[in-house]
């Protein structure tokens, strides 16, 4: 079983004065905090997942991306998709 | 002005576009932590910090001071979308509850702005009936929300300010003080604002506002209130440019220049809309706004000194705030002022150094209409109006010291410095 992670569809990722931001839209209110700052490995994650591609792909993107080895990237994307569920960010599904 | 004034003008130009700014090769790190300490100043900046964020990186423009600055606009703009993001919520509650009332100036102006979030507002201003003030009253306390005050009579005071960290609210019965003896009459042009009413949307949320007449009248009068008192800062400027270019066809301008008229605010208006045109980013055909005005020959270079000098609402020092206790007293006093054009006169000479001399004894002592607001006593012991001119002395005195004024009379060369400014503009 593996997980899939869904995106809450009413946020908006923007860039402010070189910072990235996570912007809840009005329905999400209720959901999320109205913004929150990510890390370039966050808003890279985040771009990724709104692609359509899954943990293992980005973690390998990210690795190249970044110089690190790719289980080290991992562990990162695993820290960023906690702090993303915690948010109300992302749901998880378990996938067969 | 001074070349970082200029600069910063340029900038801001650029930053209403959505434009990125190059700045000028060989430019020193003093004077872009001097350039962000004014946007700073001036309530802008985060559109400043953005405007000439490539340039930065470009011309390798590093310190702790200019890291400092990007810190505080990021969170300056995270503040203001999570406080828009309340507004919207407590708004969507009055509105359900049969309620409509009109936003004024923050978040209508913040919506005019490609990124409306980098216009960061202290508080939402919201005028409604006096009808309905007291359902609004409750639904705000209700949610949970505080008055800033101890009001005495909270249905007799024509504005209310609402806390609830981070957010401030401030319910208007109307737009000015109604018994202010200057500005009372300033709500004469917004009787049944909710007639005309328009609606814009933020988010998915509907807003209703005044009409952009009326909205573009309040603006102008909001920034004359502020240049009476102690001033204002470039943003207000901007706010009035965003409205002209984007609703100037729909404003009815003969309306705008006769209240302006009416209340001696003609040239300073003409002088306002002369910088937009001249300093940022006015589009004389697309706004409609007519020739008279862009073309008056009134000069607007004083108004702008005076303007980056202020900072936003004129803060810009302490003594600056102190003045306004002058130029007020000499709009009061308007009729009794010496004209320009007399000035050559010995006689008026007198006259004007009587007048002086007045405005200095109506600051130090003023009248118990004036000063009863500030000291709540007086409303049931008047007789005790030399107290509080003496309360008032030693907090005067308190202030010289905390902010470390070496001149304790600045305030008076600057108020009457601004007077001088005032009957420029022909409002003395």
């Amino acid at each position: 079983m593996s997980k899939r992670y869904t995106q809450h569809p009413d946020l908006v990722l923007t860039q402010v004065c070189g910072e990235y931001l996570l912007v809840a839209l009005r329905p999400a209110f209720d959901d999320c905090p109205y913004v929150n700052r990510l890390s370039p490995v966050e808003a890279d994650y985040w771009l990724l997942l709104s692609e359509g591609k899954d943990l293992d792909e980005i973690a390998s993107i990210c690795a190249k991306k970044m110089n690190i080895d790719p289980r080290k990237a991992r562990l990162l994307l695993l820290i960023a998709t906690k702090k993303m569920l915690n948010a109300g960010y992302l749901t998880e599904e378990e996938t067969q | 002005m001074t070349k970082i004034d200029l600069l910063f003008i340029q900038i801001m130009k650029s930053a209403l576009s959505d434009r990125s700014f190059e700045l000028p090769a060989g430019i020193a790190i003093r004077d872009i932590e001097q350039l962000l300490q004014t946007a700073d100043h001036h309530s802008v900046l985060p559109f400043v910090y953005e405007a000439i964020i490539q340039s930065l990186s470009d011309l390798s423009l590093h310190s702790d001071a200019i890291e400092k600055y990007r810190n505080d606009a990021v969170r300056s703009v995270m503040l203001q979308i999570e406080k828009t993001g309340r507004f919207l919520q407590l708004y969507r509650s009055l509105r359900s509850s049969g309620l409509c009332p009109l936003v004024v100036k923050g978040l209508f102006c913040r919506h005019l702005y490609k990124r409306p979030s980098y216009r960061a507002s202290v508080d939402e201003d919201v005028l409604v009936s006096s009808g309905d003030f007291a359902q609004a009253d409750r639904m705000l306390l209700s949610k949970g929300l505080q008055y800033m005050e101890d009001y005495r009579d909270v249905g007799s005071e024509y504005e209310i300010l609402y806390v609830q960290s981070p957010e401030y609210y401030e319910i208007h019965k109307s737009l000015f003080d109604p018994d202010d003896q200057v500005l009372s009459c300033f709500n004469r042009y917004f009787k049944d604002a909710e007639k005309g009413s328009v609606s814009f949307k933020v988010d998915d949320v509907e807003l209703q506002t005044l009409d952009y007449s009326r909205h573009m009248l309040y603006l102008i009068l909001h920034v004359f209130k502020h240049f009476l008192f102690s001033g204002f800062g470039i943003r207000q400027i901007c706010d009035i440019t965003l409205l002209a270019n984007q609703y100037g066809k729909d404003i009815d301008w003969e309306f705008v220049i006769g209240s302006c008229r009416e209340l001696h605010a003609y040239d300073f208006m003409c002088a306002v809309f002369k910088i937009s045109e001249h300093y940022l980013t006015l589009d004389r055909l697309g706004s409609g706004i007519p020739e008279e005005i862009l073309d008056n020959e009134i000069d607007e270079s004083t108004l702008l000194e005076d303007v980056m000098n202020a900072g936003i609402m004129g803060a810009g020092d302490i003594n600056r705030l102190h003045s306004s206790n002058i130029t007020l007293q000499a709009v009061r006093n308007r009729d009794s002022e010496p004209s320009d054009m007399k000035r050559g006169s010995s006689n008026t000479h007198t006259r004007h150094r009587i007048m002086k001399l007045k405005r200095l004894m109506a600051a130090l002592f003023p009248s118990y209409a004036l000063i009863k607001r500030r000291y709540a006593y007086l409303e049931r012991f008047p007789f005790l109006l030399p107290l509080s001119w003496l309360q008032r002395m030693i907090s005067y005195v308190k202030d010289i010291r905390k902010y470390k004024q070496d001149n304790p009379l600045k305030a008076l060369e600057i108020g009457e410095a601004r007077t001088e400014i005032l009957r420029k503009y022909h409002i003395i």
